[in-house]
């Protein structure tokens, strides 16, 4: 289609805004971190040059593997756990069963609710002495299992990853929008054909949902790499840096007036986050071929 | 169509220059708003100067009541001249990166207090910090201080903050829960603090509250009385090769084994929770504590207070007292002569000796402030400073004493030493790699 000049005009100018604003508050930014990531910078007194020395120090700490592999956990729990959940709810909610406007609600309510707030709320049920988790334990006879679960290496990790599968509402709200524009004569055809519900769920909603799950995956990739408010507000890390996640690092290096270290590993971040997008667009191509 | 299309293309240009003229700003208007100490014009309410502090004694702090009552006394008596424009700052992990964020870009404060000897360090060097030298070396400010406390604030021979809070930290027993267990004198070694250890896990009470969370504060000081006894007082200046580092490692590996079970992860709340409602005996923490024990912890807990200095280990460095400065006063550089005036009436103000006898009073707090110890009304507190004074030695604690890297690693090193991930040696290794 051939785009005459005024419209050339319109569309530029309409992008104008954002484009500024993604120049000046994101990229800009992302090539000061990567130019910074090669000082020695304690965040007062004037940076020094130093190469890759700061990516060489965060390379040789044991706890910025640690918080690699966390994240990259982090975002393969919430691709495995919370997009299928996410799809199920959908498929579920989009052919309106009874109390669908509730339970879409339900589900999207953490969304809306402080990430602070539900911190604080796992917080007090993992407590070790007043918690509930524990409370019901000793409740039922099982003292034995009550345990300080955010200090203990065993269970510190899964219970902050648990705290992030509640929030499926996001992504099955879109997967509820890409169903609704599928065309209703595919499922009368599949009908008369004699498909069952399941089958058309799996031969028609899913391949005709595809980018919308796509985009999903990507998103739960994303936000489990940039993960960060859980972990610091549950156990900042801890016991021993096994929960730590890159921003955390990242924080602690700034905390140490390291900056030139938070910059090498956020620059480590963004790559990696790279590559997983790169990764599932792929992997979603692959399919179509 | 082509109005309604022009009148888009209006709109979206109108969008762009707006929004290129926000990043602009105006030069002008920003000098005239900015609370920092590079601004050229006073930030005025009426006529009087507006000073812009940024107190971390708010809410729960036991000095918050009376250290405000102080900045209205202080606004009051200086009406239409100066106002103390207070920014309230309640977690002072996030007020540090704050601080430090404002200062690198050149947007100090008026008004600051930092924590430590090496933020102060690394803040007077970013040359955004008012010089007070001048200043404090008046005789009318030096006699208000308690000898040597402002020279050992120096950086570079100037004065870019002052002492102002003294972390006295005393060694606290709930004696009712010690006769309860039937230990009839205080412990005079380690040896004898783990015998009193295993009376009160007799009658299921938690020797000890511990923490790793956060800076790990109420076990960094039991290191550092660990240190002390280990050590010695010069313990600081002998380098992590030193073997006491290792064997005050094994003393505080040792108390894990004598404290509730949510220390790995446990925060100051956990610990202060534990020794006010009496589900633990033996407590550490700096004098400003005493006042929320009065007023938090359960009916008689203050009166059962015992206080005691630093323990010995294999029968020396036993009476130590950890003493260290709390908070320094600082200012932002500033270049309206009205506003620095200002601000130093605002330091004469709260350095005045009644003013801080009224607060050491009412808190529990210590000031290096040179205030007459009669004066201090509670026997607690009057027992204290007597104590603090008697010590065989004086030592700053740990967190106080080494670099900002290896303070800020002793967390997750003491949570991989009690967790089993590393012994002593490797608990040390871990705070030498942190200050490499």
């Amino acid at each position: 289609m051939k785009v005459n000049k005024e419209a050339k005009i319109g569309i530029i100018l309409f992008l104008l805004p954002a484009l500024i604003l993604f120049i000046a508050f994101f990229l800009f930014p992302v090539f000061y971190v990567g130019v910074m990531s090669l000082f020695d910078w304690n965040g007062i007194s004037n940076a020094t040059f130093a190469g890759v020395e700061n990516y060489k120090d965060i390379f040789s700490d044991r706890v910025f593997w640690t918080s690699i592999r966390n994240n990259i956990i982090w975002a393969v729990a919430h691709v495995c756990l919370q997009v299928p959940m996410a799809l199920m709810m959908a498929l579920i909610l989009a052919k309106k069963p009874k109390f669908w406007k509730f339970f879409r609600t339900v589900y999207f309510f953490p969304q809306v609710i402080s990430g602070i707030a539900i911190a604080s709320m796992w917080s007090a049920v993992f407590n070790s002495e007043f918690g509930l988790l524990n409370g019901l334990l000793r409740l039922v006879g099982l003292d034995s299992l009550a345990k300080n679960w955010l200090g203990t290496p065993s269970t510190a990790f899964p219970c902050v990853l648990i705290y992030g599968l509640f929030y499926i509402g996001y992504y099955m709200v879109i997967m509820m929008a890409g169903i609704t524009g599928i065309d209703q004569e595919y499922y009368e055809a599949a009908k008369i054909d004699g498909a069952s519900r399941l089958q058309m769920d799996f031969h028609i909603t899913i391949p005709l949902i595809k980018y919308s799950i796509m985009t999903c995956t990507t998103l739960a990739a994303v936000f489990g790499l940039r993960t960060f408010e859980q972990v610091f507000l549950l156990t900042n890390g801890g016991p021993a840096n096994r929960t730590s996640v890159v921003v955390l690092y990242l924080y602690n290096q700034m905390k140490d007036n390291n900056y030139g270290g938070a910059n090498a590993a956020s620059v480590m971040l963004v790559l990696v986050g790279a590559v997983v997008i790169v990764t599932i667009r792929k992997l979603f191509t692959l399919k179509k071929d | 169509m082509m109005k309604k299309r022009m009148v888009l293309l209006s709109l979206s240009l109108a969008a762009c220059i707006g929004l290129v003229a926000g990043c602009g700003g105006n030069a002008e208007n920003n000098a005239t708003t900015g609370s920092s100490g590079e601004s050229n014009a006073s930030t005025s309410s009426g006529n009087a100067v507006e000073i812009n502090f940024q107190n971390i004694w708010v809410g729960a702090d036991s000095k918050a009541e009376v250290f405000n009552q102080m900045i209205e006394g202080f606004n009051t008596e200086f009406d239409g001249k100066y106002k103390i424009v207070v920014e309230e700052q309640t977690d002072y992990d996030m007020y540090r990166d704050k601080l430090r964020t404002q200062i690198s870009t050149g947007d100090a404060p008026d008004i600051f207090t930092v924590g430590s000897y090496a933020d102060l360090e690394l803040f007077s060097q970013s040359g955004k910090l008012m010089d007070l030298t001048e200043f404090l070396e008046n005789d009318d400010m030096k006699s208000q201080f308690v000898s040597g406390s402002v020279d050992a604030a120096k950086v570079d021979g100037k004065n870019y903050g002052f002492p102002y809070e003294n972390a006295v930290v005393p060694i606290m027993y709930n004696q009712k829960l010690l006769t309860e267990a039937g230990v009839e004198e205080l412990p005079q070694s380690f040896e004898e603090f783990f015998d009193v250890c295993e009376k009160l896990k007799a009658i299921d009470v938690y020797p000890t509250a511990q923490m790793t969370a956060d800076n790990a504060f109420t076990s960094m000081l039991w290191y550092s009385y660990a240190l002390a006894a280990c050590g010695g007082p010069d313990i600081y200046e002998k380098g992590f090769d030193d073997p006491a580092f290792v064997e005050a490692a094994d003393l505080i590996k040792r108390m894990y084994d004598y404290t509730a079970p949510d220390a790995v992860g446990g925060d100051a709340t956990v610990v202060n929770g534990h020794f006010f409602n009496e589900r633990t005996g033996i407590y550490t923490n700096g004098s400003w504590i005493l006042g929320r024990i009065k007023t938090e912890g359960v009916e008689g807990l203050y009166d059962n207070l015992v206080l005691a200095p630093g323990l010995s280990y294999n029968g020396e460095n036993g009476g130590a007292y950890i003493n260290q400065v709390q908070a320094y006063f600082c200012a932002g550089a500033q270049t309206d002569p009205a506003k620095e005036e200002g601000i130093k009436e605002f330091f004469k103000y709260i350095c005045d000796k009644e003013r801080v006898t009224e607060l050491a009073n009412s808190s529990g707090a210590l000031f290096l402030i040179d205030i007459d110890s009669t004066q201090l009304t509670d026997p607690v507190q009057a027992e204290l400073a007597k104590q603090s004074s008697e010590a065989t030695f004086t030592i700053g604690h740990f967190q106080g004493s080494v670099p900002t890297t290896v303070a800020n690693a002793f967390p997750a090193a003491l949570e991989s030493l009690v967790l089993g991930d590393v012994d002593s040696q490797g608990f040390v290794d871990m705070l030498k790699e942190a200050n490499e």
